[in-house]
């Protein structure tokens, strides 16, 4: 069982953290965060870059954790595929998400 | 005993009853296997009748064939019977009868669960086909969308035969799903290690995974959408609160993934094939292996895509749109990794390989379309045009259809025993791939020019009319070329000859044994040290045979195999399965009877139903301990183990764990739509909220808490042989306060027609409850066993058992108290 | 596929764009595929070298540019076809129901057209959708793309017309029973016969 969690849990967590981004974004325009200024940017704008970052660094957690010894499966094969897809979701990550960077607000 | 005396004794045991009784009756995967098969291969035919209907009516402008609204009904029923009738259905039974098989071992983890899960969707299939024949069939396309196929559009039954035809029918593909992913994990061959299983086996997980996370939402929404329609509930009126566009987020969020559910299995059967046929093992099992796991969790990820054009904003628009063009990564593996075996191997250009060939035509031309329709701006232009009815097939037939008839001429010697001789097949192939591709490249071209899908008819002067034409002359080629191949396989299976045993040359365990197989597959279970166990020893065959390895001692009248350690293989425990049983049948019927009532809304049916409902489950459950616990037995090479029930985590407890993350889906998309209707839902805030009641918040929550705290305290109590009163006695007296609680919350929703909601108050806190009364009535019935004393044996995994589902009534009743008591004081 | 406008000639050229790209990689899969049944194995070359050339060339590197390159090309064109600044557009509304269209003008307070569209050629108009039943979508194939009708909710497409003329449109998402025949007309004026069309009103 716990091989099967370290198979599935890096792209879980990027399911989870896309689906929180996707939420973040359409509960910042429902209550108006692209109309509100903090330091030269919307509170929009911060909200979803710090959240991106945040998502990263989430996932950069779980590749490291799959490769330490702590978490690490005994099976070979087993490692060696959650660490591929502990990859795989770090570069889902940045690859799906980075539109928060960058693009138009709420329209 | 020799090897036909072990066949005689071990057929004796696992034999079906003969005749229909036997159809009734049988729990044999092999049975059910091969019965899931042929009626999903009928609904294949249903599904091409009403395909050829449809381009029949299209074949002419202004085509006077069928009115708009029988039309409506036709295509419809078309996308509806072919995803959820025919596709999923046809993995099934595919799994159902394979896996056994492959994995070296007599039957799934729960055989009557098979049973009560193909029942269930013979039943709403039965439900459907009786609608299209009285002509109130459901008509407002396979995607429902309300308002639409709301009451005051649709008035008639005709939507609420498809909702609940359809969750009935998806009851059965989560059975299969839970049933599907114990067995992989646990029921395999001993020395099977993860890494070692067959390919399809992956595959087979992965799609059964989906099944649990991907079908809930659907579930959900059909039962909001029919309680919008049977009582008035707001859930997708924006006058009221609701949302038109919740339904849209609920079906994709099931629609999506389902095209990958239907996709993952016809990958497994390539791996599995193709490498076969190019006379080597496939090339990056491992990378095979993490890209189906990849695809499998990204295609969750894309809803949004089917809803690009509903005026979402650019930024979200562009996530969806970013996850749909990487989901092409892992299918681009995938794709290059069977070329790259190809190349590895020696080809040969058999049935199955032509078929494979089709696939790589047909499934790379569809997965470029699709890439085209992630980008936004493009799909802006193609959405709902005849260019995405030409996309879909490409993918569905191309990635679904070619690959499931290369394996079916794969399996076809192994299912039957027999020998291909007719060669109709090759030209049938022709036929269907020719007549495919020239009727829907042409739909691509129509689409582009601005035919829109799901028209009726079209003015001549469109421009269409030959495209159109072009495009229904080849369907009906496509289809001659279909019925050659039913054609081929009754021939097949009527007047072929006997052929030999394993003619591919394959290394994988299904061909290690006689053919057709025997009911009980492995006269022994073989032991595995090897991803293609039969290519590294030729005499696999006879040495099961001869019952050189595990239980190859037929003992009693027991139907016996192993369980093993999910990662290593490593052997666990000894399985006694149930025999022949119309336990499933009567249980499907009753179900059955639940959805008839609220079908014909004659409502006092359903609570009835469901007490036959609950009935035959306690008397399901508790037929499974009659056997008393013997302790550790002899299965054979010198090896002791104990039985499954009397571990920790037996089969039941494990099946448990797999039912939850779907019921886990399911709450979370309830929570999901909530949390959606109070952000973007059109006219909030409402008139009137949930006020807080401090006494129905801290009872629920002090009684969640009393439940899980008693059942760990029985649970502490059982693992030490002590008595499990003390501990059942808290738990029962935490779930009485927990479902007075939810009860009185429960009725202060207020009125629940008034607005969006109070209804979806009210189904979170029901959906609560009713998890709150099956942890009441599972704690009774432990409760009651330990009276009678019928329960000192499998006590410890009966107590685990209830503990899980226990825990997940707390958490549920906790979440849900909290989430609804405090909405005042949330905005 | 006959652009009579930026937005719509902008997607069209999109879509030529990917139709090569596509075509040239369902020729590569292909020629790979027939390969492997005309060539002679090289003999023991190693797993590893193969999975390095499959996999990680073909498999990963090659559909991650190639897709890079084409989401953020349809990022940027998507960009663009938003509305963002509503100065100098001109606003009309768009109703749908089963099954006709009705049409409203900022520019005219109370003027009202059924099944015909007016608007000005030439420059950006931002059409406010929404629906008084079922969902419908609003789509002129050649102006733009669709964009939902939906209750309760407004959407605002931004089309143009590069020329005056007529030019077709339809409800396009299913609506039932009418929805074949629901189709709608916008008619785009010169300057001179906008001014007469909104002038119309005020008479
Ligand atoms: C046997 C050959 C088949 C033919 C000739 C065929 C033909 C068609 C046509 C012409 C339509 C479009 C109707 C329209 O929107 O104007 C359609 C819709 C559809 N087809 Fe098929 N089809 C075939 C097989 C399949 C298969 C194997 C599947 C799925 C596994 C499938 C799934 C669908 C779906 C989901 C729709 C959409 C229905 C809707 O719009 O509500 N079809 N089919
Ligand atoms: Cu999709
Ligand atoms: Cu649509």
């Amino acid at each position: 069982m716990k091989d099967v969690v370290r198979i599935v849990i890096a792209m879980l967590v990027w399911l989870a953290l896309f689906s929180a981004l996707y939420g973040l974004e359409g509960v910042g325009c429902a209550a108006g965060w692209q109309h509100i200024q903090v330091t030269g940017a919307t509170l929009f704008q911060a909200a979803m870059t710090l959240a991106f970052f945040v998502a990263l660094l989430i996932l950069a957690a779980v590749l490291v954790g799959l490769r330490s010894p702590l978490f690490r499966s005994a099976s070979p094969f087993i490692a060696h595929i959650s660490i591929i897809l502990a990859v795989a979701a770090l570069v889902a990550g940045a690859w799906t998400l980075f539109p928060a960077l960058a693009l138009s607000h709420c329209a | 005993m020799n090897a036909l005396a072990r066949h005689r004794a071990l057929s004796r045991i696992w034999s079906s009853q003969p005749g229909w009784r036997g159809v009734i009756s049988t729990v044999n995967h092999s049975d059910i296997g091969r019965m899931f098969l042929l009626v999903a291969t009928l609904f294949f035919l249903i599904g091409g009748v009403l395909a050829m209907l449809i381009r029949t009516q299209l074949a002419t402008p202004h085509s006077a064939f069928v009115a708009p609204a029988i039309y409506d009904q036709i295509f419809t029923m078309h996308g509806t019977v072919m995803m959820f009738l025919f596709a999923i259905p046809l993995f099934e039974g595919a799994a159902v009868y394979l896996l056994p098989k492959l994995l070296g071992t007599r039957d799934l983890a729960y055989p009557r669960l098979s049973a009560y899960g193909f029942w269930c969707y013979v039943f709403g299939g039965l439900m459907l086909v009786f609608a299209l024949l009285a002509g109130l069939a459901p008509d407002s396309g396979w995607f429902m969308y309300p308002p639409l196929s709301s009451s005051a559009h649709s008035p008639g039954v005709n939507t609420d035969f498809w909702l609940i035809g359809v969750t009935f029918v998806e009851v059965s593909a989560i059975a299969a799903a839970v049933e599907i992913c114990v067995s992989i994990l646990k029921f395999r061959a001993p020395g099977m290690s993860l890494d070692l299983m067959p390919i399809f086996a992956w595959y087979a997980l992965v799609t059964a995974l989906m099944i649990l996370m991907g079908f809930p939402p659907l579930i959900l929404g059909s039962i909001l959408l029919e309680l919008e329609r049977a009582f008035g509930f707001p859930f997708f009126e924006s006058a009221l609160g609701g949302s038109p566009l919740l339904w849209q987020h609920l079906f994709w969020l099931f629609g999506h993934p389902e095209v990958y559910i239907i996709f993952l299995p016809a990958a497994g059967v390539i791996s599995t094939v193709l490498p076969v046929m190019a006379r080597t093992t496939l090339l990056g099992y491992r990378w095979v292996v993490a890209a189906a796991v990849a695809l499998a969790f990204l295609s969750f990820g894309l809803w949004v895509h089917h809803m690009f054009a509903t005026g979402i904003p650019h930024m979200g628009l562009a996530f969806f749109s970013a996850a749909s063009t990487l989901v092409a990564v892992p299918t681009g593996i995938q794709i290059f990794a069977w070329l790259g075996t190809l190349w590895k191997g020696r080809p040969r250009l058999t049935l199955p390989m032509l078929y494979i060939i089709g696939f790589f035509f047909t499934f790379v031309i569809g997965g470029l379309t699709g890439v085209m329709v992630a980008i936004v701006p493009f799909d802006w232009q193609a959405h709902d045009t005849a260019f995405i009815t030409a996309h879909l097939h490409y993918v569905l037939f191309g990635g679904f259809v070619f690959p499931m008839l290369a394996g079916l001429y794969y399996w076809l010697p192994q299912l039957t025993g027999r020998k291909r001789f007719f060669r109709i097949g090759e030209m049938a192939f022709w036929l269907i791939f020719l007549g495919f591709n020239g009727a829907f490249v042409a739909m691509h071209w129509a689409g582009l020019l601005g035919q829109r899908r799901r028209i009726a008819w079209y003015p001549e002067d469109a421009g269409w009319t030959a495209i159109n034409l072009f495009s229904s002359i080849s369907s009906f080629v496509m289809a001659i070329g279909v019925a050659m191949v039913v054609f081929d396989i009754a021939l097949h299976a009527l007047l072929a000859i006997r052929g030999s045993r394993n003619p591919w040359g394959a290394g994988t365990l299904e061909w290690a044994m006689p053919t057709p197989p025997a009911a009980y597959n492995f006269a022994s279970i073989p032991i595995v040290g090897d991803r293609e166990p039969l290519a590294r020893d030729p005499a696999l065959a006879n040495k099961i045979a001869r019952g050189e390895y595990f239980l190859g001692e037929p003992r009693g009248e027991l139907r016996e195999t192993l369980t093993v350690d999910a990662a290593s293989g490593i052997p666990e425990a000894l399985v006694i399965f149930p025999g022949n049983s119309t336990l499933p049948i009567a249980l499907a019927a009753a179900t059955g009877a639940a959805f008839l009532g609220a079908l014909i809304r004659v409502y006092w049916v359903i609570p009835l139903a469901l007490l036959f409902v609950v009935g035959l489950s306690l008397r399901w459950g508790w037929s499974q301990h009659a056997a008393n616990c013997p302790g550790f037995q002899n299965v054979g090479r010198a090896t002791l183990l104990p039985q499954a029930i009397e571990t920790d985590r037996s089969p039941g407890w494990w099946g448990s764990v797999f039912l939850l993350v779907a019921d886990t889906v399911l709450f979370g998309s309830l929570f999901f739509g909530y949390a959606f209707l109070w952000t973007v839902g059109p006219n909030w805030p409402p008139p009137q909220w949930l006020s807080l009641s401090v006494l129905e918040l801290a009872l629920g929550l002090i009684g969640a808490a009393a439940a899980a705290i008693g059942l760990h305290v029985a649970a502490r109590a059982a693992s030490r042989g002590a008595s499990l009163w003390r501990g059942l006695l808290i738990a029962l007296a935490g779930a009485a306060m927990t479902i007075a609680a939810l009860a009185m919350t429960l009725t202060r929703a207020g009125q629940l027609t008034d607005y969006a909601y109070g209804a979806t108050v009210f189904v979170m806190i029901a959906y609560a409850l009713i998890h709150a009364a099956i942890a009441a009535i599972m704690i009774c019935s432990l409760a009651y066993r330990t009276l009678r004393g019928g329960a000192s044996c499998p006590r410890k995994s009966n107590v685990n058992i209830v503990r899980l589902w226990t825990d997940y009534a707390a958490f549920v009743a906790a979440t849900s108290l909290v989430a609804t008591q405090f909405s005042s004081y949330l905005t | 596929m006959d652009p009579a406008g930026p937005a719509a000639a902008r997607i069209a050229t999109l879509w030529w764009t990917m139709l090569a790209g596509s075509a040239a990689i369902f020729a590569l899969v292909m020629l790979l595929l027939l390969i492997a049944y005309r060539r002679t194995p090289a003999p023991h070359q190693s797993e590893h070298r193969q999975e390095r050339f499959w996999l990680y060339g073909l498999g990963l590197a090659f559909p991650l540019v190639t897709l890079a390159a084409l989401l953020i090309y349809g990022l940027v064109l998507g960009e663009t076809l938003v509305p963002k600044s509503r100065d100098n557009v001109v606003r009309v509304r768009a109703e749908a129901r089963q099954w006709s269209w009705s049409f409203g003008y900022a520019d005219a307070a109370g003027l009202r057209t059924q099944g015909v569209l007016h608007i000005p050629a030439g420059g950006p108009v931002d059409v406010e959708i929404t629906s008084l039943d079922v969902v419908h979508s609003f789509w002129a194939p050649r102006l733009a793309g669709k964009l939902d009708a939906i209750p309760g909710q407004v959407n605002v497409l931004r089309i143009e017309a590069a020329e005056p003329g007529e030019y077709h449109g339809v409800g396009a998402e299913f609506s039932g029973p009418g929805y074949s025949g629901d189709a709608f007309t916008v008619i785009a004026h010169d300057a001179a016969g906008w001014a007469a069309f909104l002038g119309r009103a005020t008479e």
